[in-house]
């Protein structure tokens, strides 16, 4: 076997090096190859540049250079084991969160809001990035694959964002979906399109993606934008609306009314104060009720759920957790329930019949009412398995009755 | 008969070779105590009679691999004017090379099943 020479292997070395081998490591074992292979090669009719230029030949076409390539590329892979199993472990256990948050938040069980943002954190945080990051390295090729996994990364940290917005009840929940989605179809899309369309075999799946992707994105965008369970109608709802403008026009006119008669000189009008404070303490229990329940329906604290309008409450279905706190039952202890609010209103009544033993408070009785042709009480009828949005608007009619018979004892007192 | 001969004796695709490699590295290696690269795919060459040939595109970014998962670990040996880099695996990597092994006869073994080879080869 003939053994090379210094200035052949020096020769080499540099070779090596000007084809673009920089990494020295690599360098070492390929160096160390090329010189074994030209030994075993060489014999007393070939020289070592043939045999030299040969071996690189063995290398193939892209020679060298290919070879640090591929090294490279399994050495920033060399968490690949490290970050597929994380993806896969944060995967399981994200959608595990989110689905057991989806059922605590149906149930109106607590805990749902730490499942599920927990669950999107470990989504959006771990497990998105580390697909679009393994997916780009198993296929990327081109800087367009990069580009893909980039847009689909941010257009699905939207999506997943805009939808825990929406659940939690954040604000700018749907411009945040909205953005998702509208990076979806015209970012992701054109680009998903044209990187496969030059692959025949692949052409139908990527419509078939395409247009799944697209009536996916539509139908939720559309989903975000309505808000979809509408148990009342248009109609009825505006007069649940209307009703409330009565109310608090009634609260304005009561007010100025008990105005009048403080300022009266008249000493007799001024017996009103009993009055007051039964008709106000019947009022501050109903309109605490009313954000008390939209707190725990909503699964919010009563600050925010004060924030919240009439008319946001439209599309909240029926839910067990309003019938558990009304009733107190499933063993719910609640600081607001349908027993308490008759004895206040029993009280009010009593306070309104000593001023005025003739008055008509007919408006505020409960008589058992007919619900598909069985005989239910009031309290059954009107306030168990009701969705939030009738619920408080039970309770606006009972205001609206309340402020109507204070309305009628101070029209008394007036004539006194 | 013809067809299958050709087949046995000629380079199998890449596909069937591609995930073999790191078995094969590994078992040389647990068998040698410590090896260089052109010494691998000319031990893989003169005990396959040539039918797999392990090129230095495959062989050596999967050593830097196996020496970044801790799987060997590498010394190097001044041989005249040069660097020789043997590899030799490391406790771990026995362990990986028996698991990898251990797989891959059971591999074979299910594809025995699954294929039905053993007949056919008798009746050829």
């Amino acid at each position: 076997m003939f053994s090379l020479t210094e200035e052949q292997i020096a020769f080499i070395e540099n070779d090596i090096r000007v084809r673009g081998i920089t990494s020295p490591d690599l360098s070492i074992d390929l160096l160390d190859h090329i010189c074994c292979i030209i030994e075993n090669s060489l014999d007393e009719y070939r020289n070592f540049d043939s045999v030299y230029q040969e071996t690189l030949l063995l290398f193939g076409d892209k020679g060298l250079k290919e070879i640090q390539d591929e090294t490279n590329r399994v050495l920033t892979f060399k968490h690949y084991y490290l970050m597929n199993s994380t993806m896969k472990i944060s995967g399981y256990v994200s959608s595990l969160l989110i689905l057991f948050g989806a059922i605590f938040k149906f149930q109106h069980w607590p805990g749902a809001a730490p499942l599920l943002i927990v669950g999107t954190f470990f989504l959006t945080v771990l497990f998105l990035p580390l697909l679009f990051i393994l997916k780009f390295k198993s296929t990327a090729e081109s800087n367009r694959s990069v580009l893909l996994s980039i847009i689909g990364f941010v257009a699905a940290l939207l999506i997943c964002c805009g939808v825990l917005f929406r659940v939690m009840h954040w604000p700018d929940a749907r411009l945040i979906s909205v953005m998702g989605g509208v990076l979806l179809i015209l970012g992701y899309l054109p680009v998903y399109f044209i990187s496969v369309h030059k692959n025949t075999t692949n052409k139908m799946n990527a419509t078939a993606t395409v247009i799944l992707i697209i009536a996916g994105v539509g139908l939720f965008i559309t989903e975000t934008g309505t808000g979809t369970p509408r148990p009342v109608s248009d109609n009825f709802w505006r007069g649940v609306i209307e009703n409330d403008a009565l109310l608090n026009s009634m609260r304005t006119d009561n007010a100025t009314m008990y105005a009048k008669l403080n300022s009266s000189s008249d000493s007799a009008k001024k017996d009103f104060k009993p009055l007051k404070a039964s008709a106000d303490e019947l009022m501050n229990y109903l309109d605490e009720m009313k954000i008390y329940l939209t707190a725990a329906s909503l699964d919010m604290n009563e600050e925010q759920a004060k924030q919240v309008k009439l008319d946001d409450l439209r599309s909240e279905g029926a839910n067990n957790t309003i019938t558990n706190l009304l009733f107190e039952t499933d063993h719910v202890q609640s600081k607001y329930t349908v027993a308490k609010m008759n004895a206040l209103v029993d009280n009010f009544k009593n306070t309104v019949k000593t001023i005025d033993p003739s008055a008509d408070l007919t408006l505020l009785d409960r008589k058992e009412q007919m619900v598909n042709d069985q005989p239910v009480t009031w309290e059954k009828a009107n306030f168990e398995w009701m969705p939030l949005p009738l619920v408080v608007y039970n309770i606006i009619r009972i205001e609206l009755a309340v402020k109507n018979c204070e309305r009628n004892a101070l029209n008394q007192f007036s004539q006194k | 008969m013809h067809n299958i001969l050709m087949y046995l004796c000629g380079m199998y695709s890449s596909e069937l070779i591609k995930g073999t490699l790191k078995t094969i590295v590994l078992k040389l290696l647990s068998e040698t105590k410590q090896m260089y690269g052109y010494e691998i795919t000319q031990k893989v060459k003169e005990l396959t009679d040539s039918k797999i040939v392990i090129t230095e595109g495959a062989l050596y970014p999967m050593l830097h691999q196996l020496e970044a998962e801790g799987i060997v670990t590498t010394e190097t040996v001044n041989i005249g004017k040069r660097v020789r880099k043997y590899y030799t695996l490391t406790s771990s990597g026995e362990e990986r090379a028996k698991e990898k092994i251990f797989e891959f006869a059971d591999f074979i073994n299910t594809m025995n099943v699954l294929l039905d080879l053993k007949p056919r080869v008798s009746y050829v």
